[in-house]
């Protein structure tokens, strides 16, 4: 089972950030659970084979006020998506820093390192963010937009980052990652 | 939160203001009247009946023209989107963007200028999805525009129904159409929908239509009791 994590504090955002996620895994035939950052319990995250973590809306930034109730992803032994403020959750949580960043639109992404996400050198992606990453030594750029590092891996564990939003124009990443059929480099 | 919701009188305008009105309260509704029939952000056909849809709603409209003009009529929505926020203590704006990144990601960054909350929920839903639902909900929708092979004059004025859908199913598969007209290949005008106090009945209209783009323009109409 997927778990699906949604860090929307409004819930008119679930149908933005959260169901075109779970649309790519029906059509993908993955089967999955769908739960709130608040919400979650430990039955939820010991059933999960992978995790994703949705973005949410520009104005939102309750997850990062509540960063410890991301505290289950430290110990997790599992692969975890995060996706735009999944993203910055995964990197906060490891001591990384945030800094206001907008970026919002369509942008080139170039692959600086290749990973299980895509086979592809560049792509073009959809950016809907106000904060952006300064990276700590736990993890190394996969991808980088401009002079934003916007993919990401941490070095010890499968945890993967992507600033940008895939399921608007990158559906095959989400796929990719949770069929990981690419090979590690 | 107070929203206002862009609102063209189509489907998916309709369809973000009756799922923003479950967790929001819709205060107004905001219209842009594009002089150009070539409008790289606002629907078209019988844009002028937005003020009825309104009345018919019970909400009132924000209503600004715009010359259509590419850059241009983004300083139009922001100037209207500013008086709606400043009249109406808007916190939020809602919009039906489905597909179009351009149209998101202008309206995204008009809203972070303007400190507004941004809600796209229909933002990458499946079309035949969109489309079920709107029937589902027993919207009366027509068909105002047409703007794309193989779509003919036959389309026009036609109600969106099952059948409708199943038609435009087809038409995707064999051409590659998108069937909710995400690509501007269809405009629809919504004359009725739950959340309307008054339906709207066409009393009058004509059809412009030559190679395979064409409108069914409203001329006349009156709001009646439901």
């Amino acid at each position: 089972m997927i778990l699906i994590v949604n860090v929307c504090s409004d819930r008119l955002d679930y149908f933005e950030f959260v169901k075109p996620v779970e649309d790519i895994l029906k059509k993908a035939g993955e089967d999955f659970l769908t739960r709130h950052f608040l919400s979650l319990n430990y039955r939820d995250i010991s059933r999960a084979e992978k995790a994703i973590i949705c973005g949410t809306a520009l104005r939102d930034f309750e997850y990062l006020d509540m960063i410890e109730k991301f505290a289950w992803i430290r110990k997790a032994d599992v692969p975890i998506l995060g996706i735009c403020a999944g993203m910055q959750v995964l990197a906060r949580l490891f001591g990384s820093n945030l800094v206001e960043k907008t970026k919002i639109g369509r942008y080139k992404v170039k692959v600086v390192l290749k990973s299980i996400l895509t086979y592809k050198n560049e792509f073009y992606s959809y950016f809907l963010n106000s904060r952006a990453v300064e990276l700590n030594e736990d993890f190394e750029t996969l991808g980088e937009s401009g002079n934003v590092k916007c993919m990401i891996k941490h070095r010890r564990k499968r945890l993967y980052g992507c600033l940008f939003h895939p399921e608007a124009l990158n559906p095959e990443i989400i796929v990719n990652f949770l069929q990981q059929l690419i090979p590690q480099m | 939160m107070r929203v206002g919701v862009l609102f063209s009188g189509g489907k998916d305008s309709c369809l973000a203001l009756h799922k923003s009105k479950s967790f929001h309260d819709v205060v107004c509704l905001i219209s842009l009247i594009s002089e150009s029939q070539e409008s790289y952000m606002f629907h078209v056909p019988n844009i002028e009946m937005t003020g009825k849809q309104a009345e018919a709603i019970g909400l009132p409209l924000v209503q600004r023209k715009t010359e259509g003009k590419k850059e241009k009529e983004l300083e139009d929505l922001k100037k209207a989107l500013g008086t709606a926020k400043a009249d109406f203590d808007l916190e939020g704006i809602v919009t039906g963007a489905v597909k179009s990144i351009y149209q998101s990601t202008r309206v995204q960054r008009i809203c972070k200028q303007l400190g507004l909350w941004c809600f796209n929920p229909l933002w990458l839903k499946d079309e035949i999805e969109l489309l079920n639902e709107v029937v589902k909900n027993k919207y009366e929708v027509i068909i105002s525009g047409v703007f794309a092979f193989p779509l003919d004059e036959k389309f026009l004025g036609r109600n969106l129904d099952n059948d409708m859908i199943h038609k435009l199913e087809i038409l995707k598969d064999e051409y590659g159409l998108s069937p909710a007209g995400e690509g501007g290949e269809i405009e629809t005008t919504v004359t009725d929908a739950p959340f309307f106090k008054k339906k709207i009945e066409i009393l009058d209209h004509d059809v412009s239509y030559r190679d395979y783009s064409g409108v069914f323009r409203v001329k006349d109409l009156r709001l009646v009791d439901k």
